[in-house]
């Protein structure tokens, strides 16, 4: 009984404040850049190129780049793995229907069984990933405990919603902590490297200025 | 070691560019891939992203680092790292590394622990104005002997020095003046086959190679700038041509 009133504050009050500190922080995130940028050298801001900034966007969306290119395998595995979580996160059917009942807003919504597989793409790219933080050895030089924490951060709402989606496992519990998890990633977000779900574009769109300022291209 | 120096270039460091990479780099080790380090000694230090790590490292302790911490610092950011910014072409973030790595050099220039061969290649171009120490008298001399070298095979070369109102300034690497002098016969050669109205300049800004810029040294490098568009401004030139 305590499990489900966990549950309800995590689903109610909890998601109202975790996705506040979400929305509200990732913008501050993005404005505080541009806070600094501009108190830095005003100027730099003028000298800003939309149109290579864009193109840097695109080209890193599509994907089109040389990484795509060269790095072909763990560039699809960074693919899946963020498709689906915003996929799944986004359009299975019961995150929508909660969203309907709380705002009366609705959209179109993924088959239930869509949502399956992407939670199953989705775990296998994050195994994937894990397995290059483990054995490349240049990758492995790089990884610090925040890299691990934010993998689990984002993990865990997919493992868990599975779980509780298929009964594996007690429902009440796995349910509750899919709740949890999922509140904890987004308020995650402002605070750890999981900021360049915003900040992603930020930074392609500063660095495609400046390459496109030097006509080398913006990618 | 002055602490409070350090934190203070620090601080004049951390702006947005710098706080936003330094956030938001996943640590993936995709960058490896266009590095010239990595490539020919895959050494996990020689991946790109590594090299960000003493900064990081610096970050986290608010500048309350010690020698040895700064001297791994030198060893890191000069001794695997070229600045050539091809790591960032890989980069899915767009991460500048290269400006990481220079503002983190600049921290080492705080300290005076900018390693010797650049220091006294710095020292040579702020005071003869090229970071070979060539002479003005020398300079001369080999443009003058490369033209006549030049005149032998082109009779109507020319190599017009301090030529106001001319197109374009032409400027060097200080390595192609004092140990290829083939090359700058070849530019010249190309200049005047293809009709371009240039001038060289005799004045100090005759090396456009920035090595304040490279070492981290950000008024030296303001200076030997100023000196290569001095140049340009008095001549009144349109367009100055680059050393590689």
């Amino acid at each position: 009984m305590t499990l489900l009133r966990l549950y309800d504050f995590a689903a109610g009050p909890l998601f109202a404040f975790s996705f506040s500190v979400f929305l509200l922080g990732s913008g501050w995130r993005v404005l505080r850049f541009l806070l600094l940028a501009r108190a830095a050298d005003p100027a730099a801001l003028r000298g800003f190129r939309p149109a290579w900034a864009l193109k840097s966007i695109l080209h890193w969306l599509i994907p089109a780049n040389i990484t795509a290119r060269e790095n072909a395998l763990t560039t699809a595995a960074g693919f899946a793995f963020h498709l689906a979580l915003m996929g799944v996160a986004l359009c299975f059917s019961a995150h929508v229907v909660l969203v309907d009942l709380a705002w009366n807003v609705s959209w179109p919504t993924l088959p239930d069984e869509a949502a399956d597989w992407l939670t199953y793409l989705f775990l296998a790219s994050a195994a994937f990933l894990a397995w290059r933080r483990v054995k490349l050895p240049h990758v492995r030089a790089l990884t610090t405990a925040s890299d691990w924490l934010v993998l689990a951060l984002t993990t865990l709402p997919m493992l868990t919603g599975l779980m509780a989606y298929r009964q594996w496992g007690d429902y009440d519990l796995m349910i509750t902590l899919h709740v949890l998890s999922g509140n904890l990633m987004l308020l995650a977000v402002p605070f750890t490297k999981l900021s360049h779900a915003v900040l992603f574009f930020v930074s392609r769109a500063v660095t495609g200025s400046d390459f496109g300022k030097r006509n080398v291209g913006a990618w | 070691m002055d602490l409070d120096i350090l934190k203070k270039a620090l601080a004049s460091r951390s702006g947005a560019r710098l706080k936003l990479w330094m956030e938001i780099c996943a640590r993936c080790g995709l960058c490896a891939q266009g590095c010239h380090f990595y490539q020919s000694d895959p050494r996990p230090e020689h991946v790109p992203a590594y090299r960000l790590k003493p900064l990081a490292e610096l970050m986290r302790r608010k500048g309350n680092v010690d020698e040895a911490f700064m001297q791994e610092l030198v060893d890191t950011v000069y001794g695997t790292c070229t600045m050539c910014q091809r790591c960032s072409m890989f980069c899915p973030h767009g991460i500048n590394i290269a400006f990481l790595v220079r503002a983190t050099r600049a921290l080492a220039v705080s300290q005076g622990m900018t390693p010797q061969g650049l220091a006294s290649g710095l020292a040579n171009a702020l005071e003869f104005g090229n970071n070979l120490g060539i002479s003005e008298e020398d300079y001369l001399e080999t443009v003058e002997w490369q033209l006549e070298e030049l005149q032998g095979e082109m009779p109507d070369a020319r190599a017009p020095m301090d030529k106001k109102g001319a197109e374009v300034l032409v400027t060097f690497h200080p390595r192609d003046i004092k140990f290829y002098p083939q090359n700058l016969y070849n530019y010249l050669k190309l200049y005047n086959a293809a009709g371009i109205d240039f001038t060289l300049t005799s004045s100090k800004g005759w090396d456009s190679t920035n090595i304040g810029l490279f070492a981290g040294d950000d008024p030296a490098a303001a200076e030997l700038a100023g000196r290569v568009v001095a140049a340009g401004e008095n001549l009144g030139v349109k367009t100055i041509l680059s050393a590689e």
